[in-house]
């Protein structure tokens, strides 16, 4: 070696260089997408490595240059970077610095976006927990619209995450929908408080969760549906929030809280029922579910929408018959399918919406003081769920709908004892379900006090 | 989120300081004498004056000239060093700020006029960044010069040549300090300058908005009525795990009570402008889309004299505007009442706030209600903000500068280090420990490691006896010291000005300037004699 000149060793390594530079370049070339003029170039070996086994960053999503350029910057410290961040965000948190809570988990999201809990977390919280330390309702509003584009963010940059597709559906589906503010967060999901989403100077919708203007039920309905696919794409991460049985039924559940929702609203359609029918006995009720217990000797996949006959035409023996009988029989009571076939059967049909709006019309004018159109409106809208009863008596075993002709009753007999100097007369409609309700005529009560206390009296 | 500055008390703080400094001086100077006489008798006594005569003699005759010769020497020495490429970092930072800052920018969806502030503060996030930057990039620059110039001088002998002239120690002492800080003060001006006008290219619609101002607030004294109507320490707790806020129950006798002096009418209208940021607290859910009610009544405090202001809905976590201008306050007949003529006295002003809605709770602390007077410009605060960081600077340097008179660069830096973290991020430890008593509940070094050993939790006894005795005798010398060691250690948290400007406020000269300043000056002194005698009677060898 020594025997070499200052410049032979120098020409020594440059040939050195060169030489590596070849399997370098073989093994690392990155890849290239198609531009103007060029072909999309596959890359060195890793490179094709890594889009064969979905490895690389583009696979899980967008990529966040800032994201990445965070991460290098951390000089591998970004493991104490989360940790410390994370802190802060409880104390900010515990201090109610909110501008800090959204601007820390914005950087939280930066050096760990491909992990689900934290999307997960972050949305939740700020949805649920931060939303609620607010007091104006459309403050609140605002910051579950929040926890949802957190969660459509992470859609984005985590796009084989099925769990995140369902949080953005049940943020927009049952945060809104259910929570106590639900009356103003679904006019505000059609009709925004922020003036800058104003449309010819009428309040319009954000566009980022709702382009087309639906009701929140319908957007959640999307979402459930895209993490049903994701739930079926075969690299996609498997949800682990719900037994399949019931992750499936979310699309066809979001028809029915939007036609209950729009009931309690004083909108009686048949139509979402009808979508919801056909959803629950066509798509979900079709679906083949595996069943997953322990001890199983064989897979058993069931369908949910079977019948007897049906099992017995594709069972190959008796005791794979007697395994689908019971497990499909298991499956139907964990997904409460019966019920929620019989109700949109029932509520499909216009005599159904009739006897809600009846009772629904005759609650507002016992609000109003009309007692005599109460009076005739309640007795009418008894008489028509009285005949509902009769080709649906699971209607009489349903609490909602109990309680529904419970709260009717007392509006008509309220509105009866104000009009007529008369004791009430032997018959009535739904006379039987009266007297068998009597153990919790107080319940009842109370919560007809609650809708009208005061009001009429 | 909260902000709460507290006053500052000079004439105590001064007090403090000079029987602390005495103290401390005559505990060392009488020390020093006798270790003098020990070792070396009679002659020790005039060796010890003699000394303590020169370092007098050296600060009396300090040539102004020969200061900044030095002075120049250094700031040479540290633009060689590179000192001024944090410039170029903080340039990339502003270059790609954008990708990381949060971009919400909600506004305000309070639809009602009179109401300001925004939702999602941005100006906060955008100024803090600005101000976090120039600190985290000029501090540990301007730190790692301070504690390694005199060792570095003293390595390659560069320090040798300029004894050798007719130079006294103390004047290289101040012309190292004087140098770095004329070189960290140019780059902090650069960086402040930088920093603003990015700030206001990126708070454009902040500013369009008139919300890019530092508001100046008049804080009064606090306080409750309880439901019985008589004065308490606090309010409810409502469970909140802060417990910043006390809380007030609705429609009861319960008041929060504001005490304000100095009270101005604002601009030409006499109106005066009170800014509320209350919260709330629902025991029950009510009406959601109404808000608690809060009405405001003023009271003259000689007369007792009242009118009330008309009940508002509180709106949380933004600031509402409450301007009391002429025709706005009603006494209980229902007749006007003037507030400047009627109400307030000699300056001085009572406010109470109630809350009507029944079952429901408002909580506030000091600073949720107070009146705004003449707004300063943003500019001015931002720029007082920027001073906070020089502060720091200044600190950090004469900590360096000092420690490495006596010690060699590394030691140096990790001395000034544990007194940066000691002052910044300990100091609320130190303060707990002492002030909040937690030594007294939780025992003392020995006392805890015999609680450890033994399994024991500090809720049971110790056994009585002469070895108890001995343990807790001196953990109590112990608790002594560390009682006294508190109060060496600087108070950094007066320097960290940015939270006002950040949270839209000008930084006072009483809470916030004159601490930092007082602080500054308190230390310097010292320092320049620790400084003087160090470098005057140490050997200029590196070992």
């Amino acid at each position: 070696m020594n025997r070499l000149t200052s410049q032979q060793r120098k020409l020594a390594y440059l040939a050195c260089i060169v030489v590596l530079l070849v399997p370098v370049i073989i093994l690392g070339r990155p890849s290239a997408p198609a531009s103007r003029g060029a072909k999309a170039d596959a890359g060195g070996v890793l490179a094709t490595l890594r889009t064969e086994h979905d490895l690389g960053e583009q696979s899980f999503g967008n990529v966040d240059p800032s994201s990445a350029t965070m991460n290098l910057i951390l000089l591998g410290l970004r493991g104490p970077a989360a940790n410390l961040l994370w802190i802060d965000l409880e104390r900010a948190k515990d201090t109610k610095n909110w501008a800090r809570c959204l601007s820390l988990t914005n950087s939280i999201i930066l050096l760990q976006p491909h992990f689900q809990k934290v999307w997960a977390f972050n949305g939740w919280n700020l949805a649920y927990n931060i939303s609620v330390e607010w007091d104006d309702v459309r403050d609140r509003y605002l910051w579950v619209k929040e926890g949802a584009k957190f969660f459509k963010k992470g859609t984005v940059r985590n796009d084989r995450f099925t769990e995140l597709f369902w949080y953005t559906g049940d943020t927009i589906g049952k945060k809104i929908g259910r929570s106590d503010e639900w009356e103003y967060f679904r006019q505000f999901f059609l009709r925004d408080p922020d003036p800058k989403y104003n449309v010819n100077n009428e309040a319009g919708p954000d566009p980022e969760l709702n382009p087309d203007r639906l009701d929140n039920y319908a957007v959640a309905k999307e979402w459930y549906i895209k993490a049903r696919e994701k739930h079926k794409a075969p690299k996609s991460v498997k949800q682990h929030i719900l037994d399949e049985s019931l992750f499936l039924s979310y699309p066809a559940r979001a028809e029915f809280d939007m036609a209950i929702a729009q009931q309690k609203e004083g909108i009686f359609s048949k139509d979402p029922w009808e979508r919801g029918f056909t959803e629950w006995t066509q798509v979900y009720g079709q679906e083949q579910i595996l069943v997953k217990a322990t001890g199983l000797e064989r897979q058993i996949f069931i369908q949910l929408e079977s019948t007897l006959e049906d099992i017995k035409r594709r069972a190959t023996s008796e005791e794979e018959q007697k395994e689908l009988i019971e497990w499909t029989d298991r499956y139907q009571k964990i997904a409460n399918y019966p019920y929620w076939r019989m109700r949109a059967l029932a509520e499909a049909e216009s005599e159904t919406a009739e006897a809600h709006k009846d009772l629904y019309d005759a609650g507002q004018a016992y609000i109003a003081g009309d007692t005599p159109k109460s009076e005739e409106l309640a007795f009418q809208g008894l008489t028509r769920f009285e005949k509902l009863t009769e080709r649906y008596p699971n209607l009489l075993t349903d609490e909602t709908s109990i309680e529904e002709m419970m709260i009717g009753q007392f509006v008509w007999r309220e509105s009866y004892r104000q009009n007529n100097a008369e004791d009430f007369p032997e018959t009535y409609p739904l006379r039987n379900l009266w007297i068998e309700q009597q153990p919790r005529v107080q319940d009842y009560e109370k919560e007809f006090i609650r809708r009208y206390a005061g009001l009429n009296r | 989120m909260y902000f709460d500055p507290q006053p500052f008390n000079f004439s105590d703080s001064l007090q403090f300081w000079g029987m602390n400094f005495g103290a401390v001086l005559a505990l060392v100077f009488g020390t020093a004498f006798l270790l003098s006489v020990i070792l070396n008798g009679g002659k020790g006594v005039a060796y010890f004056f003699r000394e303590v005569w020169g370092g007098i003699d050296d600060l009396i005759h300090i040539s102004p000239r020969r200061v900044w010769a030095l002075t120049r020497l250094t700031m040479k020495e540290s633009i060689r060093r590179k000192t001024l490429m944090v410039i170029v970092v903080f340039g990339i930072c502003f270059l790609f700020a954008g990708w990381f800052l949060s971009s919400s920018r909600d506004p305000s969806v309070a639809a009602s006029a009179g109401e300001g502030g925004t939702q999602i503060d941005v100006m906060n996030v955008y100024v803090s960044f600005v101000l976090t930057a120039i600190s985290y990039l000029i501090l540990p620059a301007v730190f790692i010069l301070a504690c390694w110039t005199i060792p570095d001088d003293i390595k390659i002998r560069s320090m040798h040549t300029v004894v050798t002239k007719p130079v006294r120690r103390v004047e290289v002492y101040i012309g190292r300090i004087l140098g770095i800080t004329l070189v960290g003060t140019g780059v902090v001006v650069l960086m402040g300058l930088v920093g603003y006008f990015w700030l206001a290219r990126s708070l454009q619609p902040e500013a369009a908005a008139g919300k890019l101002v530092a508001r100046v607030p008049l804080y009064g004294t606090f306080g409750f009525l309880g439901t019985d109507g008589k004065p308490a320490d606090k309010g409810v707790n409502t469970g909140d795990i802060w417990e910043y806020r006390s809380y007030i129950e609705g429609n009861t006798r319960s008041r929060a009570v504001w005490n304000f002096e100095n009270v101005v009418p604002r601009g030409s209208t006499k109106a005066l402008r009170l800014e509320s940021n209350i919260q709330v607290f629902r025991t029950l859910k009510g009406d959601v889309g109404q808000g608690v009610l809060c009405q405001l009544s003023f009271i003259n405090p000689k007369t007792d004299a009242r009118a009330s202001y008309r009940p508002f809905p509180i709106k949380e976590f933004r600031t509402q505007i409450i301007e009391i201008g002429p025709g706005d306050l009603f006494n209980d007949q229902n007749e006007p009442v003037d507030l400047f003529a009627d109400l307030v006295d000699k300056g001085n002003l009572r406010v109470e706030a109630a809350c009507l809605s029944r079952q429901q709770y408002l909580g506030m602390a000091r600073p949720d209600l107070f009146i705004r007077n003449q707004d300063a410009r943003f500019e001015a605060g931002f720029a007082k903000a920027v001073f906070g960081i020089w502060e720091m600077m200044f600190m950090l340097i004469i900590t360096g500068v000092t420690a490495s008179c006596f010690v060699k660069g590394p030691v140096a830096t990790l001395l000034s280090l544990t007194i940066v973290i000691i002052g910044q991020a300990a100091r609320s430890f130190l303060i707990d420990l002492v002030d909040n008593d937690q030594l007294k509940t939780l025992g003392g070094p020995l006392e805890s490691s015999y609680r450890i050993v033994m399994h024991m939790n500090p809720a049971e006894e110790l056994p009585a006896g002469i070895w108890t005795t001995i343990t807790l005798g001196i953990d109590s010398v112990f608790k002594q010291g560390v009682t006294s060691v508190r109060y060496i250690f600087p108070n950094f948290e007066y320097f960290d000005l940015a939270p006002y400007i950040a949270n839209g406020y000008d930084v006072p000269w009483d809470s916030a300037l004159l601490p930092g300043i007082a602080t500054i000056v308190a230390y310097l002194i010292p320092c320049i004699i620790i400084g003087l005698l160090s470098l005057k009677l140490r050997e200029l060898e590196a070992k």
